[in-house]
């Protein structure tokens, strides 16, 4: 349908839109027109990806100075998603306005994704695909073919570079599975086409990596122009998107590998002296004149760029003290050396990277100068000696990351130097975190470039923390409730057993095994009134073993088994998906089935349990994080500071946002319905409370509050025989949950 | 109200061989564990026991010519308790002496022996399975998807009614075999989705295909007679009836023949079967009587009982309404009757164009 919003035509392509996205229209329409960034809560399965696409390209119809839609999203199957969305909206603009409405979409992910050459596309990780295809492509090993037909070359590289100025994407809208299909009905490179075309498209889909992470952003995303309208989706964890960007692990094998790739560069150097001794003069004089790299590059030798942010990155000559290949992989050398004895320590270290760069220089003589050169010399030194394996060169490049930026930033950072796990402290395995933490830092960049930037999750409560943590001013911040027909969300808070003994999992509280008894006791109860599939999140691994062991002493777990069958996420991928595969068999047969998760876990994150996969989520607890981990306290010290965000405020508004991350798998959809329990006594305190998402508070009732098992069995029990009965899907009168546009015709003149 | 059309009715129906689809149905329920639990006053077995009860006598007054059987799960197993009959009392006195539950339900086991005795029945009837379950989860030997679409192309038509929760896999058993699905919240609500199942559903197309049954029409024996009862084996005074074809003597109607096999029922038992599965379509209120009165004379009186019908200018008040079919017209107690009670419409049935088209 066709409405306008203060003027501004909209094109959705649905007969009927919910109220909550009409007003989620509105106040994005109003960001871009004030030209400044937004933060919108709005809870899944209201459709916020259409209504986000739908209003920003009728904007960019009617204001054609506005750039690129940027769309961020965290994993490759939401980008899909969000392609078939634009895909349909495409089709409908089309067919209201005919030719004006056309548009090129394009999703853009690493060649993993996209390369379909059939071995190197076969190969199993992302760094050995990149290597494989710069061994097909990098720029001297097709020159040398241009002389030795012998030389294998990628003929879909080829037949791009020979459609040359031709090789264009038609409009339209391509998902990565439609790319790589017009690959190969083309012959041409589906990766470096999606790369040439991002200039020429209207809406770009791609990972926030190419926007947050300075190493990606400087190849891929430098091009875009400042007019572009940037969204962030599911973006309730972004400021450690930012955090992760700009932090560096080294471990013992990290070092031990550079150690192997530096000897391999000698050798390598060695080579090159031997048979081409020019083409290392050519290097030096280069240096001398200006930065690595900069130059006519061909598209296919660039990997990664400088882990230091743009504005930080000096444009000046390399220093003299590593300007020549020798000089440098020594200079390498012996900041391995002096990283590899920091490391070999007896007691936990944390230093500021001030107090660090000045060790080094004393004990190393290495200077704060040379350091932050060290990635863009390694850069060059790599392309000199025409490395393509650049996958095996990884150790070597860990390291130079962890230099520069440690040779670049002051202030923001710490170094911290553990020299074994916490959790298995007999065996040493030393790690050195270069650990970034203000997030504002990676963001900082984006918001002042674009013009506006959409920040949007299910969960963004408490909406006033994210600008601060940011550090960015937003026009608008708002938090929409969803509309429903029923009342199909059942939150609850448990904070007794049946025994009425408080429970939580506080550290004093969690190995009580009163509160152990009375949270299986609740899982027990649950599974017998509850049907198909139940989803339990603790608050750490450690915690859900032990609780795990002694539910199975109690023999609480059998009981539990002889209702429904029990999986349990584990730290290993494949187990975990194995797992997860069963539990969704178990639940579909009728057999039912729990599920044992961990908040921040991978299932937490991504994985989602709508409709008969989760009827009822647990949440044991209180996912804190780990406060006694180093980077935490260095982080928490550092936002005290500098943000004034006060310790115990960014802790819970960490944990609880966890929580109702958690919770909020169980809801995907207006027509699904679910329940939540958030068994611990502490979630009955206002102050965390408060901090839920607004769609989940409001269904919270007080009569739902400070419930203990008995109780909350009783409100299952009746909230599933009410949800069992049949219900009118569109909602009439005063409870319209769905909009016609006669009905909006209305309001607008209102 | 007129006799003649129920006579007509009667009259039509009176040859030995009528092509109908009565609804065959296998009733499972499950008396696992979890139907000890004791929210449904005084126990859900209690609770579920009556209400089958009462659901068995409804059904056979409902569909005389159908025939139903009792099926339990129970500790992982189906039981059947009884074989598809046509006798309320038979099930009735199987299911109050199985009341105790234990062990686990299984929905594929159920289904399993629901199909076998369903699939044996002619193709002519409708084959149903009513499933009140009251556990929360299946446990079965292999895979319910498999049976679940065995049970759609066998067209058994599945209906869960649960106890406590909705269950995917009933709700998918029910959309895939186009049956339905309710969750009860009280007692009174569970005895009110059971008794919903009832009535037969109306005749599906591709269901009725054309088949010829035998059957008999008992007549009844005089009041002193004597005679040797087929069905209990002994000497019987008065009442009763004998099958047309063998002579034998049986007491309750319908049944079949327990000596030579013939199904046996009373006309209006067939009539009743008959109608529900074509339902008479709802008459159509004349409104606008001065335009009607273009197109022909209107009638002055009902085609059914011959009372006075309002006119234009006469002086009975009420509505006027018409048959879609035979065009007749008839007053509103005539409607009513026809539609609640008779399920024949006279004016169509005293139509031999009509009743071609309908016999075919």
């Amino acid at each position: 349908m066709k409405f306008k919003i203060e003027g501004l035509t909209v094109y959705f392509p649905y007969e009927f839109i919910y109220p909550e996205q009409y007003d989620y229209m509105v106040d994005l329409k109003r960001t871009l027109d004030a030209r400044g960034h937004c933060l919108l809560e709005m809870p899944t399965g209201t459709g916020k990806t259409i209504t986000l696409l739908s209003l920003i390209t009728s904007y960019m119809l009617a204001n054609p100075s506005v750039g690129k839609l940027i769309y961020c999203t965290r994993t490759v199957h939401e980008m899909e998603k969000v392609l078939e969305e634009l895909r349909k909206l495409q089709a409908y603009q089309e067919k209201a306005l005919g030719k004006a409405a056309k548009m090129l979409a394009l999703g853009l992910s690493s060649r993993k994704n996209l390369c379909i050459h059939p071995q190197v596309s076969g190969e199993g990780s992302r760094e050995s695909v990149d290597a494989g295809c710069r061994k097909l492509t990098a720029s001297w090993v097709r020159s040398l073919a241009l002389d030795n037909p012998n030389i294998e070359l990628c003929p879909y590289y080829e037949g791009y570079e020979k459609g040359g100025a031709d090789a264009l994407l038609p409009s339209g809208v391509y998902t990565l599975h439609d790319l790589r299909g017009f690959g190969r009905e083309k012959r041409w490179c589906p990766y470096f086409l999606a790369r040439h075309m991002i200039q020429f498209a209207n809406v770009v889909v791609y990972n926030y990596q190419y926007l947050l992470d300075p190493k990606v952003a400087g190849i891929i995303s430098k091009e875009m122009e400042k007019e572009c309208v940037v969204v962030f989706d599911e973006a309730h964890n972004i400021d450690n998107v930012c955090i992760e960007a700009l932090s560096v692990n080294i471990r013992q094998q990290t070092l031990d590998g550079a150690t192997r790739n530096l000897s391999q560069v000698t050798q390598l150097i060695e080579k090159s002296k031997a048979t081409d001794a020019n083409r290392l003069r050519q290097e030096y004089s280069r240096l001398v004149e200006g930065l690595a790299q900069r130059g006519n590059l061909a598209g296919t030798d660039t990997w990664l760029a400088n882990p230091a942010l743009p504005q930080d990155i000096l444009q000046e000559a390399v220093p003299g003290n590593i300007r020549r290949a020798e000089h440098f992989v020594a200079f390498l050398k012996r900041l391995v050396q002096y990283i590899k004895n920091r490391m070999i320590t007896e007691k936990v270290e944390s230093e500021s990277p001030v107090s660090f760069v000045t060790a080094l220089q004393n004990q190393a003589g290495i200077d704060q100068k040379s350091l932050k050169f060290c990635y863009d010399r390694l850069h060059s030194l790599l392309l000199t000696l025409e490395v393509t394996n650049t996958d095996e060169f990884m150790y070597i490049q860990t390291v130079c990351d962890f230099a520069t930026l440690v040779g670049t930033y002051t202030r923001g950072f710490t170094i911290i130097i553990e020299p074994y796990d916490e959790r298995m402290p007999n065996i040493p395995d030393p790690v050195l975190q270069l650990s970034c933490l203000d997030s504002s830092l990676a963001i900082k960049p984006v918001f002042e470039k674009f013009q506006s930037v959409v920040i949007t999750s299910g969960t963004l409560s408490p909406i006033d923390l994210y600008p601060r943590l940011l550090n960015f001013h937003p026009v608008i911040s708002n938090s929409y409730k969803m509309t429903l027909t029923r009342d199909c969300l059942c939150p609850m808070v448990l904070t007794r057993g049946s025994d009425q003994l408080p429970v939580s999992t506080k550290f004093d509280m969690r190995s009580d095994p009163g509160v152990v008894r009375n949270y299986g006791r609740l899982l027990l109860e649950m599974v017998t009134a509850v049907p198909d599939g139940i989803v339990c999140f603790f608050v750490s691994y450690s915690y859900m073993d032990g609780i795990v062991n002694s539910w199975n002493e109690m023999g609480i777990l059998q009981e539990v088994m002889q209702h429904k069958l029990v999986f349990i996420e584990t730290q290993d991928v494949v187990e975990t998906t194995l797992a997860l595969d069963n539990y969704r068999r178990a639940c579909d047969c009728g057999r039912g089935a729990v599920f044992f998760s961990v908040a921040r876990g991978k299932v937490a994150e991504g994985i989602d349990f709508d409709r008969h996969y989760g009827r009822l989520v647990i949440m044991y607890g209180v996912p804190f994080q780990y406060t006694l981990s180093r980077i935490l306290r260095a982080r928490l010290e550092y936002l005290r500071e500098t943000f004034q965000i006060k310790e115990n405020d960014f802790l819970t508004f960490d944990a609880v946002r966890q929580a109702a991350q958690c919770v909020g798998r169980v809801i995907r959809s207006k027509a699904d319905y679910g329940m939540m329990i958030f068994a611990d006594k502490r979630y009955n305190r206002h102050d965390k409370r408060s901090k839920l998402p607004g769609w989940i508070l409001s269904h919270l009732r007080e009569a739902h509050l400070n419930l203990s098992t008995d109780m909350s069995v009783h409100i299952a029990r009746e909230f599933l025989r009410r949800m069992a009965q049949p219900y009118d899907k569109t909602g009439k009168g005063l409870n319209a949950t769905l909009l016609s546009q006669a009905d909006l015709e209305k309001m607008e003149k209102k | 109200m007129s006799r003649e059309c129920c006579a007509l009715m009667w009259r039509s129906n009176s040859a030995s061989t009528v092509s109908v689809c009565p609804p065959w149905r296998g009733l499972v329920f499950s008396a696992a564990s979890s139907a000890a639990e004791m929210d449904l006053r005084p126990s859900r077995m209690g609770i579920v026991v009556d209400c089958v009860e009462a659901f068995v006598r409804e059904f056979f007054d409902q569909n005389p010519l159908s025939h139903l059987g009792v099926i339990l799960l129970k500790d992982g197993i189906a039981h059947q308790l009884t074989d598809l009959s046509g006798s309320p009392e038979t099930h009735i006195r199987a299911l109050r002496s199985n009341m105790e539950s234990t062990g686990d339900a299984s929905i594929q086991n159920g289904l399993d022996l629901a199909r076998g005795y369903l699939t044996q029945i002619p193709s002519y009837g409708h084959r149903e399975v009513l499933l009140v379950y009251s556990a929360l989860s299946t446990i079965d030997p292999g895979d319910v998807m498999e049976t679940v679409q065995e049970c759609k192309k066998a067209n058994i038509r599945c209906s869960v009614v649960g106890l406590s929760a909705e269950i995917y896999i009933c709700k998918l058993l029910c959309e895939q075999t186009g049956g339905m699905y309710s969750v009860a919240t009280n007692e009174g609500h569970l005895k009110e989705l059971i008794m919903e199942h009832a009535p037969p559903p109306a005749a599906q197309a591709e269901m009725s295909v054309a088949s010829l049954v035998r059957m008999g029409f008992p007549q009844r024996g005089a009041e002193d007679a004597v005679a040797l009862c087929a069905c209990h084996r002994e000497v019987k005074m008065g009442g009763g009836y004998t099958c047309p074809r063998c002579k034998a003597r049986v007491c309750e109607l319908p049944t079949q023949c327990h000596i030579c096999g013939l199904t046996l029922v009373s006309s209006p038992h067939l009539a009743r079967s008959y109608h529900h599965l074509f339902p008479v379509s709802p008459f159509e209120e004349v409104e606008n009587l001065a335009s009607a009165n273009g197109r022909q004379s209107l009638s002055k009186s009902c085609y059914g009982c011959l009372q006075e019908l309002p006119t234009p200018g006469g002086k009975v008040k009420g509505v006027r309404l018409e048959c879609p079919r035979c065009r007749q017209h008839f007053c509103f107690d005539c409607d009513n009757y026809i539609h609640e009670s008779l399920h024949n419409c006279p004016g169509c049935e005293s139509n031999s164009v009509i009743l071609s088209q309908l016999s075919q």
